[in-house]
């Protein structure tokens, strides 16, 4: 075919295709969404703003292979930053009388609370960037765990700033559908260009094969501190969002739940893709809208079911565990849509990655 | 000087339960080489099997709870890890951490979200004075019963055929099988003894708490990986050891710290992993190089 | 005793061994020589069933391997000692023995035959309560031989015995195996150190590229022109410079 010898063309195919591919069935989802009920409208507006956490959690463990338990302290920093500086001052004085007056005297709109608690992850994250790069494996995923652990400790007790397991209340509910639509949509545009940049490219080859690239002078730590800064920061604005979604929120809102929920997302879609953490974003979504409607109890015919607490995410879990098992590379088997040409030429779409080679027990002691 | 022994009876008696804790996780990750976040879990149905049990006996609610634990223990491995045995480590402790998710809303779905309480004999609960001193029979009790099972584990692993063929597993898996070691029985057998120690950690925790929930597990767990890792992912006395300092730890900054800042002692203590992590990767306990003589 | 058809392994992509048949008899030592990356290792895994091949059968005694887990196998009769030796180093060398006899379950002839292993093995008796990691290469493969013949093996499979070891040991090694020879035992040896194997052998299978190049008897090979004897081992002619053209 004379497409693919076009450089041109071979770019859009390979670049830009697969994007329009990803976004623009979001955009209908969105369309669609906006005519439906509230409830429903409620439901696709939840899942815009988990696309932005979970392509934001992509970032970093999509590139790096490396799974992180704790990515939702960032969602927590977020949500909080959002919440204290969007709030009005007077809110904030009886709200939380004891706010030092840098945080007290300030009030933001809903773009600048969303960048800024976006930025303030980002900080933090880079505060631990570093050091936390250096663990690889296990190890991380742990100590990410430990953070987590540790920032709910503080948010649930530093009371004069969070409010603690009391809610956080009266934060304008300015996410809109459209609006978390758009932050959506930067923040797959977002993953997807850094998965193309010199730095996204060292990752993933990284991950495929650790040594060969720490034999050819790769940084890796460096690398990985990078896409996790970078991931902080989309995963604090998805928090963000969140908190100017739900107006009242508390210092459990955002922890054990939404960790699994998150990662649920990413590994039943495949995470080594984007399009895998897309997919698997929208898939879960609706699983966990649909569960949640049988919780608060339905009509099956004559049969009347109650209320089942717990149904969705018994319903969740074993979703995930049935993929683990049964399909571990997730619905899209890690790949990325094809390129537009390879497509028509109905060729086998590449295989974005080799099967992981069989784990040398050895090398994990 | 009083609150210095009632503090050591404090760090000894939670160190003990810190420790069984930490040995059930670093059991199966010495085989398995993940660590498994159900295990909180197993805990957790511990506790309402003596729920569930809480007419019998009390001999029979710990024979009821063990045996449950236990079993359920295995069902984990024969279900779940099983299938993913030789998967990526990433997977495996994905699978874990839904796998306890599943568990805790399972009991959310089927028990309810409320606390149960169970009453433990009060032979546990009493306390006697000893010069001065007011101590907790029970504390005493998982004194006993922490140093009993650590001692027969470390018995048990030395002297029986199982117990060397565990070690040697272990150490290379691979080369395990090749003498003829049964992959299953090996990791079968860890899951079961992990089953033991998480039967024995829950009864001496509802003994204490008397309240049983579906996040009964939660910190616990936390707990047992601090632990794990403190004493050097795998080694199973350093996994013990590391109980007792985080138990030491945690005992000293409730006593020690100002009062505005003892709400955060667990931040302290989950931030000191991450310093441990950063500092000695290897563990706080490293264990000692054997060097090829040649 | 042990017979190979036409055996494929694939290590993704690349194929490792390609279509290889060979035959062990009751009562040989045979050799299975060949240069780095020949597909040597992968056989041995292969009949251990450590891997699983893709085509081809694998039978011992007339009863297949194939799909079989190590454990499996090794009550069937087959003990391997791995490149690099692989002894269990936290273990003490009296553990490592006992592991050794794994399968022998409520025999009562283990004790004594761990004992007797000692003395065919004295570094083994002297340092019984040692870490087996504090032991040397070369007392780390008696170790290792050891802890294979004590699962009363029909057919041992030796992994480069030699490797990395002094040459006075590897002297040794070769005695070991020596003695095996004379006691019967049914030995499929991997070599590099080809001509030691070829003097050693009852018969020897040169493999490249993962195929069998040449095979024959002790004294077939021997009489062999040196030049085509390389030619199959190394793919070329000394001095012809030019790399494989197949």
């Amino acid at each position: 075919m004379k497409h693919s010898n076009s450089p041109l063309l071979s770019w859009i195919g390979r670049r830009v295709w697969p994007l329009v591919a990803l976004i623009v069935p979001l955009g209908a989802i969105a369309l669609f969404g906006g005519t439906g009920s509230i409830v429903f409208q409620r439901e696709v507006t939840t899942m815009m703003m988990y696309m932005v956490v979970v392509v934001g959690y992509y970032i970093f463990v999509g590139n790096s292979g490396v799974t992180s338990f704790g990515h939702i302290s960032f969602m927590i920093i977020g949500a909080y930053t959002a919440a204290l500086l969007t709030l009005t001052v007077q809110q904030k004085i009886i709200l939380l009388p004891d706010l030092p007056s840098f945080l007290a005297d300030v009030h933001f709109g809903f773009v600048g609370g969303a960048l800024l608690g976006a930025v303030v992850a980002a900080v933090f994250a880079a505060v631990i960037a570093l050091p936390i790069n250096r663990l690889t494996g296990i190890s991380l995923s742990l100590a990410m765990f430990a953070i987590l652990l540790t920032v709910n400790v503080i948010v649930s007790h530093w009371t004069s700033v969070t409010r603690g397991v009391t809610s956080m209340f009266g934060v304008p509910q300015s996410t809109t559908l459209g609006s978390a639509f758009v932050f959506a949509s930067i923040t797959i545009v977002a993953a997807w260009m850094f998965q193309w940049t010199r730095v996204g490219l060292r990752m993933r080859a990284a991950r495929e094969d650790e040594p060969a690239a720490r034999a050819v002078g790769i940084s890796i730590p460096r690398d990985r501190a990078i896409a996790f800064i970078l991931s902080g920061f989309f995963v604090g604005l998805g928090g963000a969002l969140f908190a100017q979604f739900l107006g009242a929120f508390n210092s459990d809102t955002f922890y054990i739940s939404t960790t699994l929920l998150t990662i649920a997302m990413l590994v039943i879609g495949g995470f080594k893709s984007l399009s895998g953490a897309v997919v698997g974003t929208v898939f879960v979504s609706a699983l966990d809208a649909g569960l949640r409607r049988m919780e608060d109890g339905f009509a099956l015919g004559p049969l009347e079911v109650g209320s089942r607490p717990g149904l969705s995410a018994v319903g969740l879990a074993l979703c995930m565990l049935l993929v683990l098992v049964f399909r571990s590379e997730g619905l899209t088997g890690s790949r990325e849509i094809p390129s537009l040409w390879r497509l028509r030429r109905n060729e086998t779409p590449p295989a974005d990655t080799l099967p992981a080679p069989a784990t040398d027990r050895k090398d994990v002691s | 000087m009083r609150t210095v022994i009632q503090s050591a009876i404090d760090i000894l008696s939670l160190g003990s339960l810190y420790a069984l804790l930490a040995l059930g996780v670093a059991l199966v990750f010495g085989i398995m080489r993940f660590i498994n976040f159900a295990h909180g879990e197993l805990l957790m149905v511990g506790g309402y099997s003596l729920f569930l049990a809480r007419e019998l006996p009390f001999v029979f609610m710990i024979l009821v709870c063990i045996a449950t634990v236990v079993l359920t223990a295995l069902l984990f491995e024969r279900v779940a890890f099983r299938p993913i045995r030789g998967a990526n480590p990433a997977t495996q402790l994905v699978t874990s951490f839904a796998l306890s998710f599943l568990l805790q809303n399972l009991a959310m779905l089927t028990l309810g979200p409320r606390a149960k309480s169970v009453g433990l004999p009060t032979v546990l609960t009493e306390q006697f004075t000893v010069g001065g001193l007011r101590i907790a029979k029970l504390d005493i009790l998982t004194v006993v019963l922490g140093v009993v099972l650590m001692a027969s584990l470390g018995f048990f692993l030395k002297r029986s055929t199982l117990g060397v063929q565990m070690r040697a597993s272990a150490e290379n898996f691979e080369m395990a099988r090749l003498v003829g070691v049964k992959a299953n029985t090996v990791i079968a057998s860890a899951f079961a003894i992990s089953g033991l120690l998480a039967a024995s950690a829950a009864i001496i925790l509802v003994a204490k708490t008397g309240t049983i929930t579906p996040g009964l597990g939660l910190k616990p767990v936390v707990i047992a990986f601090v632990a794990t890792i403190m004493g050097g992912l795998g080694s199973l006395s350093g996994a013990a050891l590391g109980g007792f300092v985080l138990s030491f730890l945690s005992v000293t900054l409730q006593t020690l710290l100002p009062l505005d800042l003892r709400p955060f002692r667990d931040a302290f203590v989950f931030g000191s992993v991450v310093l441990i992590f950063l500092l000695r990767p290897q563990g706080l306990i490293v264990v000692r190089s054997i060097k090829e003589r040649v | 005793m042990l017979s190979l058809t036409g055996i494929f392994v694939n290590y993704g992509h690349v194929a490792a061994v390609r279509g290889v048949s060979l035959e062990v008899n009751e009562g040989e030592v045979v050799g299975l020589i060949g240069p780095n990356g020949a597909g040597k290792t992968t056989l041995l895994s292969a009949i251990a069933g450590v891997i699983r091949p893709e085509r081809g059968d694998i039978q011992l005694l007339g009863e297949t391997l194939l799909g079989k887990a190590p454990e499996k196998i090794v009550p069937m009769g087959i003990s391997l000692v791995p490149e690099g030796r692989e002894i269990f180093g936290t273990l003490t060398v009296e553990e490592n023995l006992r592991l050794g006899a794994t399968i022998r379950r409520r025999d009562p002839e283990v004790a004594g035959d761990i004992e007797s292993m000692m003395e065919r093995f004295p570094i083994l008796g002297k340092y019984r309560g040692t870490h087996a990691g504090a032991l040397s290469g070369g007392e780390q493969q008696q170790l290792a031989i050891a802890r294979a013949l004590l699962a009363n093996p029909k057919l041992l499979l030796l992994d480069e015995p030699s490797l990395g070891l002094a040459p006075k040991l590897v002297d040794q090694v070769f005695d070991i195996v020596g003695q095996l020879k004379e006691d019967g035992v049914t030995v499929l040896l991997v070599e590099q150190n080809a001509r030691r194997t070829l003097e050693f052998a009852d018969r020897t299978y040169v493999l490249r590229s993962g195929e069998i190049r040449l095979s024959g008897t002790k004294k077939e090979l021997s009489s062999m022109d040196n030049a085509d004897f390389e030619h199959a081992f190394l793919g070329f002619h000394r001095g012809e410079r030019q790399g494989e053209s197949r």
